[in-house]
């Protein structure tokens, strides 16, 4: 973590590190998903993406 | 890496998630598919719509776009420090240093939007830029006009929320498809190549007016291109960009431009890799490049430049291929498109700019005569007395606006309260010296303005169109096409490439290979080769040119394989089955799949070839039958042409020859070609014969056809022609063989010290003869071979003048061996062949019959030397409409032939 000094890394292993509890899917096993997201691209997984884009824009909207 | 990252923290929370389960905190928790989506959306949101793809509005990548944004807020006319800049851009672009300054050289070398100081580097041999803090930019005059505009760009706010920056810039001008853009996102990639920049103005001016366009790639680096299956630059398409390369010299090729993707030393270095693979043959390689691409490669003695040509092309990245796969982002989705529908994007987008623009204008210019008119109206009227009693703002406001009201009629909008507060403002000075007349002259001049521009506003579609006729005007110097569009033929690699390898076969145990040097030498080849073979068992089969080959035994022929070869006729008899009859057939070989075994027999067990032959050629031998001598058989040996039997497909039965057993088949006589006659050219760098296009055209063979050879030595031979045929170092005569053209020779008798003049017909095809004496300074001078050819002399003797000798009339045509005539006593200086007289050569008969009257009136005329027009008028005057066309049909007929001659005679003094 080259980023991190290490007196900031400390806080992020200690005692009240952030943990978030996760549940394995019943649908699609632990294989399929790595297979899907981490896999080749497949035309499907494409497809995917461009359906599921996320965008963040912090428009102005009017500066006279 | 935050992908591995991902995936490590994931399976750290597999292993907590047993707990999880049981743990009464379940509604919170999430799926790990859910979790893993989220954070996978996240990462390709971002290098889709952050990094990797240009927009399809303003055609640039965010780094480009902030770039360009910087250079906005820095501009003042001078050159800024790159590394100024890119510190700059850093305020918009939280990444790193180097990449900004790597987009940025890009950009600039893309010479349309950056104005270059120092060294940028170099497209042409990849040579990096100088490190940013060296070098120097400030926008170009077309960025300054095309791509910026506060008043008609959208905001949002910067990473951090400091600044404002452009969502797009608002960019009139198909700038994505001038500069091109490439990138790899996360699911999906983009590649757009560079169009030319006068060919899209032009296109963008014919959508403007309702035309359809075709716009194609253009590259700064140039080259020739092939833009065939450039399927509008969508995904599938594809593009063949080749190097220009030409003969420097016989022994030398050099290349002037590169194609696309490469740099000179990417490209040195491919032929390199493919010299060293033995690809292709050369000398050694030099570089040249300065300001423009200059490659020289030689080549070593032997070596066809023609052929080499073609190497390159097939064997380094001399040509490369290249998928365009157009994809933008539109209204943030990547959408995929093709390059006309960006271009019609880009241009409706310029239109609503444009439009905007002159609204904007509009408005401005409104305001001013709207104000204009209330300032000239509130002093001309003395309107500011009326303030003089008010005590408080709001009557001094209420007293101005009742003021104004009588003379506001013609005002385009009402009054405000800001208007009227502007007008307190104006100063006792401007009140004092007003000048109505000039007051007048300026709304009047406004007045004009807003016509204008209301005019332009109307007439929208023509303002755009003369809009981007300044900009073709303005900034298309210079910028012409650079890559020469061209339909490519295909080059077969395996026919350019060298033969590095040597084939060998051991025919009974059923090996081929190019490391069975102990066994049978079959021939030389390339190692890309294919390789046919033929078993005694009737069966046949390809494959790959490899060390070591199992075929299967008993081999009975092995050859390169060519595919779509035509010309190879194999002469094909054998027995169908053990005790079975025996079938005759012809048949080619053009395609097949490799490392299969084609039966050639019916089929049945036993089966056997009788006799086989390969032909090259398509000839057709005659064979004679023997029979084994069994019980009545009364005609026991015959004989077979293999002429008389069609050429057809390889799976065929074939014709039957007889139903018992044959005892042997022998070879009795070769036979002629059963094909039309083929094309075959002279290499005059590598010395061959060749039927692929390469050199100069000898003429069309059949198999009676033969070559005509004649050396410096005197030596003189007809024969077949053959493409592994190798010539004499001093041959000076190599053409098509005509039975009567007679050959006219001057040579000089080393005994007798005389130049004689003959001429001889050859006689006896296939057999080499010398046509001077034999003694050792005997010497041909001249060999001519027109049929009517007229020699110049120049005597030694200065009182002499030159004379022209009509050879024809000097000898008769006599044989081989005779000695000829003395040509003069006197000494000589020089002989030199000219033009020779017309002559008609027989077409055919037909036409030899139709032509001999036509022939002999023009020959005679021309002897009387009329000049040529008064010819064809007295001839025209003479005869019907029918020999009129004939007529004409012999003019062209002897202008083509006077353009052969005039090859010819090109031919015979580079010779001597």
């Amino acid at each position: 973590m080259g980023e991190i000094s290490p007196n900031e890394f400390v806080h992020f292993i200690g005692d009240d590190i952030r943990l978030d509890p996760v549940m394995l899917d019943k649908e699609m096993s632990t294989e399929q998903m790595l297979q899907f997201y981490m896999g080749k691209n497949t035309p499907d997984r494409q497809q995917f993406i461009i359906e599921n884009l996320k965008v963040e824009l912090d428009t102005i909207e009017d500066e006279v | 890496m935050s992908e591995e990252i991902n995936e490590n923290e994931h399976e750290e929370e597999l292993t907590n998630q047993n707990e999880a389960l049981d743990t009464p905190q379940q509604e919170t928790i999430t799926k790990v598919t859910g979790m893993y989506r989220e954070w996978f959306l996240d990462y390709a949101s971002y290098v889709i719509l952050e990094r990797a793809v240009p927009s399809i509005e303003d055609g640039l990548k965010p780094v480009q776009r902030r770039i360009m944004h910087s250079m906005k807020d820095l501009d003042d006319g001078r050159y800024n420090k790159v590394a100024n800049i890119v510190g700059h851009t850093m305020q918009y672009h939280p990444h790193g240093d180097a990449s900004i300054a790597d987009a940025m050289v890009q950009i600039g070398q893309k010479e349309l939007l950056i104005d270059m100081q120092g060294n940028w580097g170099n497209i042409l041999t990849g040579d990096r830029a100088a490190a940013s803090r060296y070098i120097e930019a400030r926008l170009s005059k077309f960025a300054l006009d095309v791509v910026f505009n506060s008043k008609t760009t959208d905001w949002k706010m910067s990473y951090d929320g400091r600044r404002k920056e452009p969502i797009d810039l608002p960019v009139k001008f198909p700038l994505l498809l001038a500069q091109g853009a490439e990138g790899i996102a996360v699911g999906l990639s983009t590649k757009i190549v560079p169009h030319n920049f006068i060919e899209l103005i032009d296109a963008s001016i014919k959508y403007l007016k309702g035309r359809s366009f075709k716009i194609f790639p253009d590259f700064l680096t140039g080259g020739i291109a092939d833009f065939t299956n450039y399927s509008d630059g969508k995904r599938g398409g594809k593009i063949r960009v080749r190097a220009k390369i030409s003969q420097f010299d016989k022994k030398t090729l050099v290349i002037n431009e590169i194609p696309f993707g490469t740099t000179t030393t990417s490209l040195i270095d491919s032929i390199i890799k493919a010299n060293e693979k033995g690809k292709i043959k050369i000398k050694k390689i030099e570089d040249n490049t300065a300001a423009e691409v200059e490659i020289l490669v030689h080549l070593p003695p032997n070596v066809s430049p023609d052929k080499t040509i073609d190497a390159l092309y097939a064997f380094t990245n001399c040509e490369n291929s290249i998928s365009p796969l157009a994809c933008t982002i539109e209204n943030n989705k990547p959408v995929f498109v093709g390059v006309s529908e960006m271009l019609k994007h880009s241009t409706d987008l310029t239109v609503d700019l444009l439009k905007k623009e002159l609204e904007i204008q509009l408005n401005e210019l409104e305001e001013q005569w709207h104000f204009s008119s209330l300032e000239r109206i509130f002093i001309e009227n003395r309107i500011y007395r009326d303030i003089e009693e008010e005590d408080t703002w709001e009557g001094v406001i209420k007293a101005i606006d009742l003021g104004l009201q009588p003379y506001i009629k013609h005002l385009k909008r009402v009054i405000t309260k800001d208007d009227i507060a502007r007008l307190t403002e104006i100063r006792i000075k401007k009140i004092s010296k007003f000048d109505i007349d000039k007051a007048k002259q300026f709304i009047e001049s406004l007045e004009d303005k807003i016509a204008v521009v209301k005019n332009h506003l109307a007439n929208l579609i023509e303002f755009a169109v003369a809009y981007f006729k300044r900009l073709k005007v303005t900034y298309g110097n210079g910028k012409e096409r650079k890559t020469e569009i061209k339909v490519f033929d295909d080059i077969v690699a395996s026919k350019v490439a060298m033969n590095n390898a040597k084939l060998y076969v051991n025919r009974e145990e059923g090996f081929v290979g190019t490391s069975l040097k102990k066994d049978e030498f079959v021939t030389d080849c390339s190692d890309i080769d294919d390789i046919i073979v033929f078993r005694k068992d009737g069966k046949m089969s390809v494959t790959k040119v490899h060390s070591k080959t199992f075929v299967g035994k008993n081999i009975i022929h092995v050859a390169v394989f060519k595919k779509k070869d035509k010309r190879t006729v194999y002469n094909f008899m054998y027995r169908d089955g053990s005790r079975g009859p025996s079938y005759m057939k012809r048949f080619n070989v053009t395609s097949v799949t490799r490392d299969k075994d084609y039966d050639l027999t019916n089929g049945n067990k036993g089966s056997i070839v009788h006799y086989f032959s390969a032909n090259l050629n398509g000839e057709a031998e005659i064979v004679s039958i023997n029979l084994r001598s069994v019980g009545s058989i009364k005609k026991l040996k015959w004989d077979i042409d293999f002429a008389d039997l069609a050429v057809k497909g390889r799976a065929v039965r074939g014709n039957t020859i007889t139903k018992y057993a044959i005892k042997s088949i022998d070879f009795k006589s070769e036979g002629v070609s059963t094909l039309k006659p083929r094309k075959i050219w002279f290499d005059d760098a590598v010395q061959r014969l060749n039927v692929d296009d390469r050199g100069e055209l000898l003429g069309e063979f059949r198999a009676e056809d033969k070559l005509l050879i004649i050396t410096q030595s005197g030596k003189v031979k007809v024969v077949k022609p053959d493409l592994a045929m190798h010539f004499e170092n001093d041959m000076i005569v190599l053409e098509k063989w005509k039975l009567n053209k007679p050959i006219s020779a001057i040579y000089f008798d080393g005994e007798k010290e005389r130049y004689y003049i003959k001429r001889f017909l050859i006689e006896v095809p296939e057999k080499e003869e010398v046509f001077i004496t034999d003694h050792p300074k005997s010497q041909l001078e001249i060999v001519a071979l027109d049929y009517r050819p007229i020699v110049e002399i120049q005597y030694s003797k200065r009182s002499l003048v030159n004379e022209q000798v009509d050879l024809e009339k000097f000898i008769a045509i006599k044989g081989i061996k005779a000695q000829g005539n003395q040509l003069t006593s006197e000494k000589i200086k020089q002989i030199n062949l000219l033009d020779p007289l017309p002559f008609e050569e027989p077409k055919d008969l037909t036409s030899e019959e139709i032509e001999v009257i036509d022939e002999q009136i023009i020959k005679d005329e021309i002897q009387i030397k009329v000049p040529e027009l008064e010819i064809k008028k007295i001839v025209m005057e003479e005869i019907s409409v029918e020999e009129k066309a004939r007529i004409a049909l012999q003019k062209s007929i002897e202008k083509k032939k006077a353009e052969d001659r005039k090859r010819d005679d090109k031919s015979q003094t580079k010779l001597f």
